[in-house]
């Protein structure tokens, strides 16, 4: 293949394998993003839902706050009191 | 040929430019791959278990033992979760000294009789500074534990038995194992499948100072509490048991 500038033929293969590379992109990543935006809240719903439920049978009865509204516990306090509760066997640094 | 066609030494030029940066890549190319190989394949064997090891840890969360009941329902043994305050003290009086000072935020949780005093006659070793927190605390202490090395806030379960001599025989006793009540005696050997429950089992990533990463959560088994086993007795009347 010659390399002589022939600058229109090249600006048109470049704005071919841009627009081929955006497609496969956006084929690609459509999926996942379609996760990220919709199911990953979901998701995190349900994995938040599972902490405080956990966090609240492992403290029994016992109210955690004084104030009723904020009876519910947010997401950092359940993973640790979680984490208080629980007993590492192996792993970390 | 036009007079802006490049001259034969120029083409030559870009064609030995280009052809080393070709070069440059092939071999980046070359040198990631193989190393890839290497990490992937040959060493992943030696690589892979250290880097879960350091990276995941996988742990326990021991469960509620059931209670013993006397024929009529009455609760004979149970157990309670307690959140305690434990500190390992710095061996340096002056460093003790500093890390008390640092405390003072949280000191309204710890229990009574602790002082500089008493600290400084302590160093270097383990002692609780608060038992039987309520979880309240527990969340308020979070930040001490980040601030204060050596400062751990844990829980453990405390076995509770009725207090007629006659009743306390017949339930036996219960030691602690790994965080798990364990039935050395009586009712509390006899039944103690029962009554021990199954611990829950999980899996998280930490970062490098051991903080766990939530989004990393996984559950490999769920906590069960043991069952409640009823005995042929009857506690004595008037003499209350627990919950």
């Amino acid at each position: 293949m010659s390399i002589n500038p022939d600058s229109e033929r090249w600006k048109r293969r470049f704005v071919l394998c841009l627009l081929f590379t955006l497609g496969a992109l956006f084929l690609t990543g459509a999926r996942e993003a379609n996760e990220g935006f919709h199911l990953r809240p979901a998701r995190r719903a349900a994995v938040s839902r599972h902490w405080q439920s956990l966090a609240s049978s492992l403290i029994g009865d016992r109210p955690v706050l004084e104030h009723p509204r904020a009876a519910e516990l947010d997401d950092a306090d359940a993973v640790w009191l979680i984490q208080v509760c629980s007993r590492p066997i192996s792993g970390g640094p | 040929m036009t007079a802006d066609a490049p001259q034969d030494g120029t083409l030559a030029l870009i064609r030995g430019r280009t052809t080393a940066l070709l070069f440059v890549f092939v071999l980046w190319g070359v040198v990631v791959t193989v190393r890839l190989a290497q990490c992937m394949i040959f060493q992943r064997s030696r690589i892979l278990p250290g880097l879960m090891a350091s990276a995941v840890s996988r742990g326990v969360i021991p469960a509620r033992r059931g209670r013993l009941l006397d024929r009529d329902g009455r609760t004979l043994a149970w157990s309670t979760r307690q959140f305690f305050l434990s500190w390992r003290i710095p061996a340096g009086k002056k460093d003790a000294a500093r890390a008390w000072h640092k405390l003072a935020e949280w000191r309204e949780y710890f229990d009574a009789g602790w002082s500089q005093t008493v600290i400084l006659t302590r160093t270097g070793t383990v002692c609780e500074l608060a038992r039987n927190l309520d979880p309240k605390a527990v969340i308020s202490l979070k930040k001490a534990e980040n601030t204060v090395d050596g400062l751990r806030v844990r829980s453990r379960f405390v076995r509770h038995r009725h207090p007629a001599p006659r009743i306390r025989r017949i339930l036996g006793r219960v030691v602690v194992r790994d965080g798990m009540e364990i039935g050395v005696s009586g009712a509390e050997k006899d039944h103690d499948a029962l009554l021990s429950g199954v611990p829950g089992q999980y899996t998280i990533m930490v970062d490098r100072h051991g903080n766990w990463l939530p989004e990393t959560w996984r559950s490999l088994r769920d906590v069960r509490p043991g069952y409640d086993v009823s005995l042929p007795i009857r506690a004595p009347a008037g003499e209350e048991g627990g919950p």
